[in-house]
C-alpha cells in the first residue's frame, strides 16, 4: 500500500504546505500541487492520492473552505480557500514546524547546541 | 435516504474536480509541446489510480462503512445470484419457516397480544364467582346475583366503577316488516358503555334520563346496523321490534366494539355474536329489571388507576366473607376472583395457541439449522475466495462482515416470501380453525407481524451465517493459500454433523406429537355416534316468544309440519328434539325417584339428560329401538306419561334386566315432574355428549305430552339433504309465519363441526411434519454431498486398495447415520416428554403410543438413509484414477 505510506508520513508536513499555498490565495487542486511544485523547487512533489484525501480532511475540519467557480472555458471548478480557522492553524503549524526544525537541527548538530549555554 | 442523496453529490463533486485536474495537467503538457496522447497519458500516470484516490478521498468523509454495506450487499447479491440453485432452496427453506412463524404469530398477536378495543383495558376486570360446593351444585360460569353485585357495587373502593352483563336467555329478536331473524342481544348496566370507555359511532348510550323515562331503548351493534339499517343514519330514532313490541334505537356502537366475545362451542356458532344491548333497568316494574332472583349476571368493573389486582383481590376477599354471613343462605360457598378481562376473554386460547407457537419455532429452528449446514458445506467451497481476499488486505472482520451479510441479504429475502406465504396461511388457519375463537377473524397481517417477521429474519441471518464466518475466523487463510487445502475438513462435517443431528432430534419431536395427534384424531373420526348423519338435514324453528305461545299451539304446528315434510317426495322420516346435542352439559345428575330403587348417593351421580321429542325422531336419525315401542299419536296430553330410554340409562337403574314397563320420576327441582313416569322403549346409545366422550343417560318424552319447544327439527332425505333445504324452509315457513328458522345444516355438517378442533391440529400437524421431513432430508443431502466432495481423494485410495463400489456406499451411510442416529436418540427422550405435554389432548392413544413414535422413528431413519444414499452412490461411481488426480 504505498500511497497510504507516503501520506501517512506526509500527512503533518502536508496540512501545512496545503495552508501555506492557500495564504496567498484561493486555488483549486490542480493548481496547489502545481504551487507546492514550484515554490519547492520541482523538490516536493505532491500525488494526488495524497492531496485529495488532504484536501477534504482539511475542509471536514473547516480549516479551509470551498467554492464552486467557473473557469475561463466554462468548465466547474472547485476552490478551496483559507478560512478564519485555518489561518490559526497555520500558525500553529508553522511554529510546530519551527520546533521540529529547530530539534532535528540540534540532533544533527550537537556540538553547536553544547557551546551555546 | 438523505445520506445517500448527500454522499451521490459529493461524490459527483470529486469526480468533477479528479476530472478537472487530469484536464488542467494534460492542457499544461500540451502547451509544453507534447502530443493530445502523450499528454493524457502523462497526465494520468503522474495521477495514479483514479479509482484509489476517490476511494481515499471519500474515506476522509466518514461514511466509509456506509459505503462498505454498500459493497458488502452489491457482491452478496452477485453471489446469491450466481447460486441461484442454492439461493432459491435457501430462500425457501427460510420463507416456508418464516411464513408460519408470521402467520402464526399474526393469529397470536390477533388473539392474546393485542390489546382489547376499550378504554385502557388493563384497568377492565371480571369478577369471577367461585363456589366450594361439589360440582353439581356449584355456580361454573363465574355469575353472581343482582343483590351480590349492588353490595360489591356498594362497599368496594378499588374500583372506578363496576357493570353487569347478561346474554342468555335472550336470543329472539324480529325486526320490523321484515322476516324474523335470531340475533343475539345482551342485557348490560346502564353504566356498561362508560365503564368500557368506547363512544357510539352515532347516537348514543345509555343515559340515566333514558332509563328514567323508562322507555325501551337498544344500542345497535356495527354488523346489525349496516345489516338491518343499510348503514343509514336514520337508524337513530328508528324502532326495531323485539318479541313483538318496539323498542328505540339509540346509538350505534363502533365496528371494533364487541362484547362480550363469544368464544367456543358450535351451539354458540349458531346464535351467532351479540348485536345489540339493552339496559338493564332499576325499576322493578320494568320488564328489563333484575327481578328474578334466581337470575345470575357476569360481572365486569374497571380498577382504580392506582390500585393494584392483589389489592382488589384482597377487598373482594374480604367483602366475600362480609357477605357470607350476611347471607349464609346463598354466600356461605362462595368467593369472588379478580380475573382480567383479557384473561377471560381469551384465556382457553392460550394453551393451544402456545403449543402452536411452539411447534412453528420448531420448525424455523429446524429450518436455520438446516441452512446453517447448507451455508458450511458452501463456505468450504468458498473457502479459497475468502482467503485470496484475506491476503490481498481484507481485514477478518471485514470479510466475517461480508459472510454475514450475505446470509443477512438471503434472510430477509426469506423473510419476504415469508410474507407473502403468510397471507394464504392466515386465511387457512382462520378457515381451518374450530369456529369462535374471540377476534380470530380480526387477524391480519399488520405492521406488528412484519415487524416481528423482519426481526426473526434478521436474528435467522446472522444465526445461520455466524457458523461458516467462525468457521472463517478459525483458519488461517494464508497456511490455506500456502499449502492449498481445504480448510479444517473434518472438524467442518463435526459441526455439520451436529446440526443435523439436532434437525432430526427437533424433527423427532414434531413428528411423534403430530403422529399422537392425528392419530388420535382417527380414532375420533372412527367413533360410531351412534346415529347415521348422512342423509339428514338438521333446521332450527323457532316461536318468535317461546314463553308466551301456548304448548297446544306448538305442538299443533310440529304436528302440521312433520305430516306435511313428509309428503315431500324423497323425505322418509321427520322428527324433532328439544335438543339434540348437550356438549356444554358438565353436570351430574339423579333421579327423583326410581321404582325399585333407593335413592343414589351424590358420588354415584352420572350425567343425565332429559330431552323432548316428537315425530319420527329416532327413524330420522337411524337410531335403533331395541325393545318396547316407539311414541304414537295416542301418547297424548291426556294419556299416561310415558318415556323411552337410552342403554346408558338402562344399564345404570336396570341392569340385565327388561326395563320396559319399569318407572321413574323426573329431576326437575322445580317440582313439575312428581308423577310417575313408565318406559315403554328401549332405544340405542347416541353420543350427544360430544363424540370423545361416553355416551350419558337419556331420557326422552314426548313433546305433546309435556309441552315444550322441540325447536330441533331432523328430516331423513333418500337423496343429498340439502336439495330438499328450500323447499323444507318454504313448507316451514307456510305453515306459521311467525317462526324463526336457522341453522339449516346436514346432519354431517354437524359432526363435521365437533370434529373441528381436532382436524384443525392434525391439519396443521400434518403441515408441519411435512415441512420437517423435508428439510431433514435437504439437511442430510447437503451434508453428505459436501462431504462426499471432500473426500473424492481419500476415495480414490481406498478404492486403489481395492474397496468396492458397496463398501464405499456403506462407509458414508455409516457415517451419516451415526449423526442421525444420535440425533434420533436425544430426539425420542425429547419426544416422549413431549408426549406427556400433550397427554390431554389426546384421544384413543396414550402418551407413548408405540404405533406414533416408531412410525416417526422409521420415517426419519427412511429420509436419512435416502438422502445419504445418493450421495454416497455418486461417490461408489467415481473412477479412482480420476479421484487420485483430483485437485
Amino acid at each position: 500500500m504505498p500511497y497510504q505510506n507516503r501520506m501517512e508520513l506526509l500527512q503533518g508536513t502536508l496540512d501545512l504546505l496545503i495552508l501555506q499555498t492557500l495564504m496567498w490565495g484561493a486555488r483549486h487542486g490542480y493548481g496547489i500541487a502545481q504551487a507546492i511544485r514550484a515554490n519547492s523547487g520541482e523538490l516536493l512533489q505532491v500525488d494526488a492520492g495524497s492531496l485529495y484525501p488532504a484536501l477534504h480532511r482539511l475542509e471536514k475540519k473547516k480549516w479551509i473552505g470551498a467554492e464552486w467557480k467557473v473557469s475561463e472555458n466554462k468548465q466547474d471548478v472547485k476552490v478551496y480557500k483559507l478560512t478564519a480557522a485555518g489561518r490559526k492553524r497555520l500558525t500553529q503549524e508553522r511554529t510546530r514546524w519551527e520546533q521540529i526544525k529547530d530539534a532535528i537541527a540540534g540532533v544533527l548538530n550537537p556540538a553547536k547546541k553544547e557551546n551555546q549555554p | 435516504m438523505k445520506h445517500w442523496w448527500n454522499w451521490r453529490k459529493r461524490s459527483d463533486e470529486l469526480e468533477k474536480e479528479i476530472q478537472y485536474h487530469l484536464q488542467m495537467a494534460e492542457t499544461e503538457r500540451i502547451e509544453r509541446g507534447a502530443s493530445q496522447n502523450e499528454a493524457q497519458a502523462g497526465a494520468r500516470r503522474e495521477f495514479g489510480n483514479v479509482g484509489l484516490v476517490k476511494e481515499l478521498a471519500r474515506d476522509t468523509w466518514g461514511w466509509r462503512w456506509l459505503e462498505q454495506i454498500g459493497q458488502d450487499l452489491r457482491h452478496g447479491a452477485r453471489i446469491l445470484r450466481k447460486n441461484p440453485g442454492f439461493t432459491v432452496l435457501a430462500v425457501l427453506i427460510l420463507g416456508l419457516g418464516i411464513g408460519a412463524n408470521a402467520a402464526v404469530f399474526s393469529v397470536l398477536h390477533a388473539v392474546l397480544l393485542r390489546p382489547l378495543p376499550y378504554r385502557n383495558p388493563k384497568q377492565l376486570m371480571m369478577l369471577w364467582v367461585t363456589d366450594s360446593r361439589p360440582h353439581n351444585f356449584a355456580v361454573t360460569d363465574g355469575s353472581t346475583s343482582y343483590r351480590d353485585f349492588l353490595e360489591w357495587r356498594r362497599q368496594t373502593h378499588v374500583f372506578e366503577d363496576l357493570a353487569i352483563f347478561y346474554k342468555r336467555g335472550w336470543s329472539v329478536v324480529t325486526l320490523t316488516g321484515e322476516e324474523p331473524e335470531k340475533v343475539q342481544g345482551a342485557f348490560v348496566s346502564a353504566n356498561f358503555f362508560a365503564l368500557m370507555g368506547v363512544q357510539p359511532l352515532l347516537g348514543h348510550a345509555f343515559t340515566e334520563e333514558d332509563l328514567q323515562r323508562r322507555e325501551r331503548v337498544v344500542v345497535l351493534s356495527h354488523g346489525l346496523w349496516q345489516s338491518r339499517f343499510g348503514g343509514s343514519l336514520e337508524a337513530v330514532g328508528s324502532d326495531i321490534y323485539i318479541y313483538g313490541k318496539a323498542w328505540r334505537v339509540v346509538g350505534v356502537m363502533p365496528p371494533q366494539f364487541r362484547f362480550p366475545f363469544l368464544a367456543g362451542n358450535w351451539e354458540n356458532h349458531v346464535e351467532g355474536e351479540v348485536q345489540l344491548w339493552v339496559p338493564l333497568t332499576t325499576n322493578p316494574s320494568d320488564e328489563s329489571f333484575p327481578s328474578d332472583p334466581s337470575a345470575r349476571f357476569q360481572v365486569v368493573a374497571r380498577l382504580s388507576p392506582t390500585v393494584t389486582l392483589r389489592a382488589a383481590q384482597a377487598e373482594m376477599d374480604t367483602i366475600a366473607a362480609r357477605l357470607a354471613v350476611q347471607y349464609p343462605d346463598s354466600d356461605k360457598t362462595l368467593g369472588v376472583q379478580v380475573r382480567l378481562l383479557s384473561e377471560y376473554i381469551s384465556g382457553e386460547m392460550h394453551r393451544p395457541l402456545m403449543l402452536l407457537s411452539l411447534c412453528v419455532l420448531l420448525v424455523l429452528l429446524i429450518a436455520c439449522a438446516n441452512l446453517a449446514t447448507l451455508f458450511l458445506a458452501r463456505g468450504v467451497t468458498r473457502a479459497r475466495e475468502l482467503a485470496v481476499r484475506a491476503a490481498i488486505g481484507a481485514t477478518r472482520w471485514r470479510v466475517i462482515r461480508q459472510l454475514l451479510t450475505e446470509s443477512v441479504l438471503l434472510a430477509i429475502i426469506g423473510g419476504g416470501v415469508g410474507v407473502l406465504l403468510a397471507g394464504p396461511a392466515v386465511h387457512l388457519i382462520v378457515a381451518l380453525s374450530p369456529i369462535s375463537v374471540p377476534r380470530l377473524d380480526e387477524t391480519r397481517i399488520d405492521p406488528a407481524v412484519l415487524i416481528f417477521s423482519f426481526s426473526v429474519a434478521l436474528l435467522c441471518g446472522l444465526g445461520f451465517g455466524l457458523a461458516p464466518a467462525r468457521r472463517f475466523s478459525a483458519s488461517d487463510p494464508h497456511e490455506l493459500l500456502k499449502t492449498g487445502q481445504q480448510i479444517t475438513a473434518s472438524s467442518t462435517f463435526r459441526m455439520q454433523g451436529l446440526l443435523v443431528g439436532a434437525q432430526f432430534a427437533l424433527s423427532l419431536v414434531l413428528l411423534a406429537s403430530a403422529g399422537l395427534l392425528i392419530r388420535s384424531f382417527v380414532e375420533v373420526l372412527a367413533i360410531d355416534p351412534g346415529f347415521q348423519p348422512d342423509h339428514t338435514l338438521t333446521i332450527r324453528v323457532q316461536f318468535t316468544n317461546p314463553d308466551a305461545t301456548p304448548p297446544a299451539r306448538m305442538a299443533d304446528y310440529y304436528q302440521r309440519a312433520w305430516e306435511r315434510l313428509r309428503e315431500i317426495p324423497g323425505v322418509q322420516a321427520v322428527g324433532t328434539a328439544g335438543n339434540i346435542f348437550f356438549l356444554e352439559e358438565n353436570q351430574n345428575h339423579a333421579l327423583r325417584q326410581v321404582e325399585g330403587h333407593p335413592p343414589e348417593p351424590v358420588g354415584s351421580w352420572t350425567p343425565l339428560v332429559w330431552t323432548q321429542i316428537s315425530g319420527d325422531y329416532f327413524r330420522a336419525l337411524a337410531i335403533p329401538l331395541l325393545e318396547g315401542r316407539y311414541f304414537t299419536p295416542q301418547d297424548g296430553p291426556g294419556s299416561p306419561p310415558v318415556a323411552i330410554i337410552n342403554q346408558t340409562l338402562a344399564k345404570r337403574y336396570w341392569p340385565g334386566e327388561d326395563p320396559i314397563g319399569k318407572r321413574l320420576k323426573g329431576f326437575d327441582p322445580r317440582g313439575r315432574n312428581d308423577e310417575w313416569v313408565t318406559v315403554v322403549g328401549l332405544v340405542a346409545d347416541m353420543r350427544s355428549h360430544g363424540l370423545e366422550r361416553a355416551p350419558m343417560a337419556e331420557i326422552y318424552e314426548v313433546q305433546a305430552q309435556r309441552g315444550e319447544a322441540t325447536p330441533n327439527l331432523v328430516v331423513r332425505t333418500s337423496a343429498d339433504p340439502m336439495q330438499l333445504a328450500p323447499t323444507i324452509r318454504s313448507i316451514l315457513r307456510s305453515l306459521d309465519k311467525g317462526v324463526i328458522l336457522s341453522s339449516i345444516t346436514s346432519m354431517q355438517d354437524v359432526l363435521h363441526e365437533q370434529t373441528a378442533a381436532r382436524r384443525f391440529q392434525a391439519w396443521l400437524m400434518g403441515l408441519f411434519s411435512a415441512l420437517v421431513v423435508l428439510l431433514a432430508a435437504v439437511g442430510v443431502y447437503g451434508v453428505m454431498h459436501y462431504f462426499v466432495t471432500q473426500r473424492i481423494p481419500e476415495i480414490g485410495v481406498r478404492m486403489a486398495f481395492g474397496a468396492s463400489g458397496n463398501d464405499i456406499v456403506s462407509m458414508f451411510v455409516r457415517r451419516a447415520m451415526r449423526f442421525a442416529g444420535a440425533g434420533l436418540a436425544v430426539g425420542l427422550v425429547l419426544a416422549l416428554w413431549s408426549g406427556s405435554l400433550i397427554k390431554r389432548m389426546l384421544f384413543g392413544v396414550t402418551n407413548s403410543d408405540p404405533v406414533s413414535f416408531l412410525g416417526a422413528l422409521w420415517l426419519l431413519v427412511l429420509v436419512a438413509l435416502f438422502a445419504t444414499y445418493f450421495p454416497a452412490c455418486r461417490a461408489s461411481r467415481i473412477d479412482p484414477m480420476v479421484a487420485l488426480r483430483y485437485e
